[in-house]
């Protein structure tokens, strides 16, 4: 299945994520955004940070900032992956 | 006949004026009041007269000599030797007048005397003669000494008044005339020199300094316009902030460089008001395969993490 079809709806996280780190006083230092969908219909949008060191990346990782981040994206599950950098993984597809 | 009567007039004459010669010399002040003799009272009158005379002449020339004083004093405008002349000029005036004063009185007492002993009818005539010649000086001089008087007091009073103005005058410009001059001149050249200063160099020096400050203003409220939109466009978006650190605009987007990492107490997120990019541009999105290998481990790390709480079925 091809992922475009959440194309709209990965355009409209990825116009929102800025704002609302903005919100909660964070740079949005975002890169870029992949789309992707797995074989198991998982349709992940990660929003690539570049945060430095002097950034305080750890405030990026907050549950709180997750927690809100969901939230605000009408309860979109959003984690945050951190291996070989940082990215938040924003769930589009249903998990059911 | 008549050459005797004429030696025993002669006689008598001669005897009057003895006895006359002898009264004045016994005494010098006018005799009034009872006589003993004619002869006696009436050379005392005539020594009375030649002595008022004398004194009158005297206080002329004392008059003449205090008059003199007055215009002297009068030019150096000293008030204290104006005064004093005046009053020595009131005396002598006093004493002129109580000198004409004995020489009428003896003058009356001559004729007096003549009416009572009408004996001589020459000398009654003599007596009377110089008592009017005496009382027509004596008036004369009054007259005299009156106007020159009240001449002295009116070039006294004209030389105060001047005197009076002069000082006025000087206390009221107090400096020099040369100095007045000079200091209209500066006054003049002062005034020339700050209206071409003023008309050369302060106005357009000011009318390019508005004109500068009019640009600068300008060119501060587009670029402010400019940097400034962004935040109050988000501010218009009814962002909320919880700290009030100033905003960023990085990469055209409004950011908090102060991380509220320890004040992460979000009031509550508005579902239905998603924050957007400024200038809403939608941000590019890649689709890649879940086989890339780079996204491979992010998938396997998000649906871990999302395992892990509960989100989805493993």
């Amino acid at each position: 299945m091809s992922a475009s079809r959440y194309l709209p709806a990965a355009q409209s996280v990825a116009q929102a994520i800025p704002g609302i780190l903005a919100q909660l006083g964070l740079i949005p230092f975002i890169s870029r955004y992949v789309l992707t969908e797995t074989e198991q219909g998982h349709a992940w949008l990660f929003a690539v940070l570049e945060v430095g060191p002097q950034n305080h990346p750890e405030d990026y990782a907050a549950a709180e900032v997750l927690h809100y981040l969901s939230t605000a994206l009408n309860g979109l599950p959003v984690v945050i992956s951190e291996s070989y950098g940082l990215r938040y993984a924003v769930l589009l597809s249903s998990t059911n | 006949m008549n050459t005797i009567r004429r030696r025993i007039a002669a006689l008598l004459i001669f005897l009057f004026l003895a006895l006359s010669l002898f009264a004045c010399e016994s005494t010098t002040a006018p005799m009034t009041g009872y006589f003993d003799t004619p002869q006696s009272g009436y050379a005392a009158a005539q020594a009375t007269l030649d002595y008022g005379q004398s004194q009158m002449n005297d206080l002329a020339h004392q008059a003449t000599a205090v008059g003199l004083m007055m215009d002297q004093a009068a030019n150096a405008a000293q008030q204290a030797t104006l005064d004093y002349s005046q009053r020595q000029m009131m005396e002598l005036a006093y004493q002129a007048t109580m000198v004409s004063l004995n020489m009428a009185q003896a003058a009356a007492t001559q004729q007096a005397i003549t009416e009572q002993t009408q004996m001589v009818e020459f000398g009654i005539s003599t007596a009377q003669s110089q008592a009017a010649t005496a009382t027509y000086s004596t008036y004369v001089f009054n007259v005299t000494q009156t106007a020159q008087a009240q001449a002295i007091l009116d070039v006294h009073a004209a030389h105060t008044a001047q005197a009076n103005a002069t000082k006025v005058a000087y206390s009221l410009t107090a400096t020099p005339h040369a100095a007045i001059q000079a200091e209209i001149v500066r006054a003049r050249n002062e005034a020339d020199r700050r209206a071409l200063w003023g008309e050369f160099v302060v106005t357009p020096l000011t009318l390019i300094l508005f004109t500068v400050a009019a640009i600068l203003l300008i060119v501060g409220g587009v670029l402010a316009y400019q940097r400034l939109m962004p935040a109050l466009e988000l501010r218009l978006r009814t962002i909320s902030r919880h700290n009030d650190s100033d905003l960023y605009l990085l990469d055209e987007v409004i950011v908090d460089p102060a991380p509220p990492h320890r004040q992460l107490t979000p009031s509550g997120p508005r579902q239905a008001d998603h924050p957007h990019f400024p200038g809403n541009e939608i941000p590019p999105v890649e689709i890649v395969g879940p086989s890339e290998p780079s996204v491979v481990n992010w998938i396997a790390e998000a649906e871990q993490k999302l395992r892990s709480t509960g989100r989805i079925q493993p």
